[in-house]
């Protein structure tokens, strides 16, 4: 093979998101599964069945990110080579793990419990169970798909269609997994035959292996027209391809079927071993010890933690933030009028935004953590006139959400994603707000009660999956100095007001890590828990009370509901197009008090639908009560929405940053960094596999939601129940139907430079 | 697409990221020496390279874009396959064309790639409403079992 061609042979990677992504969840969760079973079950998951396991799934991703995957429609030898990986060495492997604890310990408790446990206690799931894993199933599933798939009409249409190829490689996975469940019988699973049948039925299938392969090998004509149109790179006829491959699946295959009957047959002549005696952990409550390692502190992370409990980890973040925020306004001044040609008409809206909503849904806020307008206030506050409590009748969320509904308006109202100008104002303004407040009023009482940026954070944080919490309720029991509210000396303590040992929910919390810093007993962590535990716990949390009670936040989570919708709304041609026609019939509408009294009415007229959907599945609470628990339901929807749209922007923008990062130099005078080549922005995500995701994250939001609704509904009965939750579910429904719709509609370019064509 | 033509630099983006049949959102940045040109005339013939149906033009214009600097134009692609993108621009009595081929691909590629994530939710919903009936049936079961 010349060099040329093995460089592009070598360099034919084709990583499958979809596939990819789902072996590295499966992976976590194994992982995670592993680590807590292992506890209590070392004997049986010592470390090489984990490394069995993460081997499996490294052999899986081979098969089909790999070369072999191109070169499997030019060689059939590639191809049965790749087929030998899905088949005969990941499903062993994988098998070897002993999976099935691992997994469902990996799983979320709750999920496994509530979602899976009644399945496992139905007859109808324990038949389907025994009959997909009978020895029989496994081997004549197998030996179908095995010489089902070879068959040349089945086997052209899967090398013509990329679908029907990945439903062979799903159908070749699967059954042979069935087929060696029986051969390594893995942990806890009990056999249905005797071990001694595990020798013919691996010999038996071995024959069909052999017969395949002898016709493949032996026979006088290609039997894949395919092979035979295409070109012959590696100098191998067609003929010859298809005899090696004949002869590799004889050889390799046989032997992977052979060895595994003769190290059966040893081990059943050999002395049987004993049984493995109950293991005792020494003295320590095995139980709680699984509980503290289900749950994964942030903490404890080398490095990360390290960096948030350093006395000024939080510090250097924002400082950092404020230094690239303090570029971002330079160059929104001085830059390119092009919004995609300017740091201001990128980072903030495309970056910096989206960045912040994904951390949100995947970590927790943090945005507020590193947020560059709270640094400056610390100078404010050296000068020693920060004396005044901020007013009683002021420590609620309206300003927070009036604010809110203002800086939605005014980004589409003043195009702030198309001024860098206008954006880099907008930041100056925001931190002298943080600066005056914060230097007059003591605490954090800007980020409690006025940021909008704050509040939109402090609502999505409530289906975050980690929060800030303790690590044993004795150890606040005992304490007399309270320092992570108190504070001491060396470090203050929380400015929000949230009392560690009675914060139960997210909100208010900006993962400042003064708690953290000041608590004498090391018993504060970042600690993961279940996305819908803030929105369902009933008990009151510290500074705010029961969320169900709280109209303010109830308000707050249905503007950030409705933004969702309306701003990805207005950047499709529809969109567009309404609110124009819209404005050419009300001519006042085009205005800025019209358009603003538009937004309002839109605000009132959604919250008094939620309120009146809402009142629907009230059991003994108030009305308020019952609305405030409709509107907090729909979060997950609309934070879906908002992931989905900001990823567009975020995937759109990024491969642009190279060159943005020039253009500023150069207009910084910075030459050395070298002229922007904007056409080399390529997309990050080619195809659909943009549009999939988001819809991924609109589904994920919709089903959560869903879920909610359903926990709080009220009514015993399951027909009452759903009756009560019915018109909440239709609005939902409703929402995500019209979101799905606005994803499916061209976006416009607004403030990102797209890839080249 | 980012081209040089004439004495302008003339940059096309079109959303969806996969052109499918259907609608398509066009949009031109015109650029002269670094600076945004505001007042061009803008037009895109977009031809398909072998299906004999008319090219589809449209005039590009600011008060269809969100981003005023740009021009565009919401177009409808009746075809899948190649085509070509011709954009002219005009401007104070200057002339220039700049060119790009695109691929669009049917409906039937589109729909492949989302009715799973449409379908997602009605089997998760399933799958919930199937889980909650077992477990009424196991209470139900219990409750009713003798003490």
């Amino acid at each position: 093979m010349n060099p040329e061609l093995s460089d592009a042979v070598a360099a034919s990677w084709s990583i499958p998101l979809w596939a990819s992504l789902s072996l590295l969840l499966t992976a976590i969760v194994y992982w995670r599964g592993w680590h807590v079973a292992r506890l209590t079950r070392p004997a049986e998951l010592p470390s090489w069945r984990a490394g069995c396991f993460f081997g499996g799934l490294a052999t899986i991703w081979l098969a089909i990110a790999s070369p072999l995957d191109v070169l499997g429609s030019w060689l059939l030898l590639a191809h049965m080579a790749q087929h030998l990986l899905l088949m005969s060495v990941a499903p062993p492997l994988l098998l070897l793990g002993a999976p099935t604890v691992p997994l469902l310990r990996g799983l979320p408790r709750g999920w496994v419990r509530d979602g899976l446990g009644p399945l496992f206690r139905s007859r109808t799931v324990h038949a389907i169970a025994r009959f997909i894993v009978h020895p029989a199933t496994g081997w004549i599933a197998m030996n179908l798909a095995y010489l089902g798939w070879h068959v040349p009409a089945a086997y052209e249409l899967a090398l013509r269609s990329p679908g029907w190829h990945e439903v062979e490689h799903a159908c070749f996975l699967f059954t042979s997994l069935l087929f060696w469940w029986t051969v390594v019988q893995p942990w806890p699973s009990r056999a249905h035959w005797s071990r001694w049948a595990v020798v013919p039925y691996l010999v038996s299938a071995d024959l069909a292996n052999t017969a395949l392969s002898a016709f493949l090998a032996f026979s006088n004509r290609a039997l894949y027209p395919t092979y035979t149109a295409a070109p012959r790179i590696f100098g191998l006829s067609a003929m010859q391809d298809q005899a090696g491959a004949g002869a590799f699946m004889w050889v390799v295959g046989s032997a992977i079927y052979l060895v595994p009957a003769v190290g059966v047959t040893m081990s059943l002549l050999s002395r049987r071993r004993p049984r493995h005696a109950l293991v005792q952990i020494g003295g320590a409550p095995a139980a709680g010890r699984v509980r503290a390692a289900q749950q994964l502190d942030l903490l404890r992370v080398p490095v990360v933690g390290a960096l948030l409990r350093a006395r000024y980890g939080r510090q250097l973040l924002q400082a950092v933030s404020l230094l690239v925020m303090c570029i971002v306004i330079a160059h929104g001044f001085i830059g390119h009028p092009m919004a995609a040609m300017n740091l201001a008409g990128v980072l903030p809206w495309n970056i910096v935004r989206a960045l912040g909503v994904l951390a949100l849904l995947f970590v927790g806020n943090l945005f507020c953590m590193a947020c560059p307008f709270t640094l400056p206030r610390e100078l404010g506050r050296r000068f020693g006139w920060a004396r005044f409590r901020w007013p009683q009748w002021l420590r609620v969320k309206w300003i927070g959400v009036g604010l809110m509904v203002v800086f939605f308006f005014g980004y589409e109202r003043f195009a702030l994603w198309n001024s860098p100008a206008r954006t880099a104002w907008l930041l100056i303004a925001y931190v002298g707000a943080a600066f005056l407040v914060d230097t007059f009023f003591r605490g954090a009482s800007f980020c409690k009660y006025v940021c909008p940026i704050g509040q939109f954070n402090f609502v999505g944080s409530l289906i975050s999956p980690t929060t800030l919490q303790i690590r044993s309720a004795s150890t606040c029991n005992t304490c007399a100095t309270r320092d992570c509210i108190r504070g001491n000396t060396q470090q203050r303590g929380c400015e929000l007001e949230l009392y560690l040992p009675e914060k139960h929910s997210n909100a208010d919390c900006t993962l400042c890590m003064d708690c953290v810093k000041a608590c004498p007993h090391d018993n504060i962590g970042i600690v993961t828990r279940g996305m819908t535990r803030d929105v369902l716990a009933s008990e009151p949390t510290s500074s705010l009370g029961r969320l169900h009670r709280r109209m303010d936040v109830a308000v707050a989570a249905l503007v950030l509901v409705l933004a969702g919708f309306a701003n990805a709304a207005a950047m499709v041609g529809p969109g567009g197009a309404f609110l124009a026609a819209a404005g050419q019939r009300m001519p006042w509408l085009a205005t800025g008090v019209g358009s603003f009294a538009g937004v309002l009415v839109v605000t009132l007229a959604a919250t008094g639908i939620v309120w009146l959907v809402s009142q629907a599945g009230r059991g003994g609470e108030s009305r308020r009560e019952a609305f405030c628990r409709g509107a907090l339901a729909l979060v997950p929807l609309g934070m879906g929405m908002w992931a989905a749209h900001l990823l567009f922007h975020l995937v759109m923008a990024a491969p642009a940053l190279l060159p943005l990062v020039q253009q500023s130099g150069a207009d910084f005078g910075f030459r050395w960094l070298g002229a922007p080549h904007w056409s080399a922005a390529a997309d990050l995500l080619q195809g659909n596999g943009l549009l999939q995701l988001q819809l991924l994250f609109l589904d994920g939001g919709l089903l959560l939601s869903l879920y909610l609704a359903w926990r709080m509904a009220a009514g015993p009965r399951a027909g009452g129940r759903l009756l009560a939750v019915a018109p909440l579910v239709l609005l939902t429904a409703a929402l995500y139907a019209f979101g799905f719709w606005v994803l499916l509609q061209p976006m416009q370019m607004r403030g990102a430079m797209m890839g080249a064509m | 697409m980012r081209q040089a033509a004439g004495p302008f630099v003339v940059s096309l983006f079109t959303t969806p990221e996969s052109l499918a049949v259907g609608p398509a959102d066009v949009s031109v940045l015109v650029e002269e020496q670094g600076s945004v040109l505001l007042d061009a005339d803008v037009f895109v013939t977009l031809t398909p390279e072998y299906a004999s149906i008319a090219p589809v033009i449209a005039h590009l214009s600011h008060s269809h874009a969100t981003n005023r600097l740009m021009e565009d134009a919401i177009v409808q692609l009746p075809r899948a396959g190649r085509w070509r993108a011709v954009v002219h621009v005009s401007e104070a009595g200057r002339e220039a064309s700049a060119t790009t081929d695109l691929t669009v691909a049917n409906h039937s590629a589109r729909r492949g790639a989302i009715w799973l994530f449409a379908v997602l939710p009605l089997c998760a919903i399933a799958l919930f409403a199937w889980v909650q009936t077992e477990k009424r049936r196991a209470l139900r079961a219990r409750m009713l079992r003798p003490a």
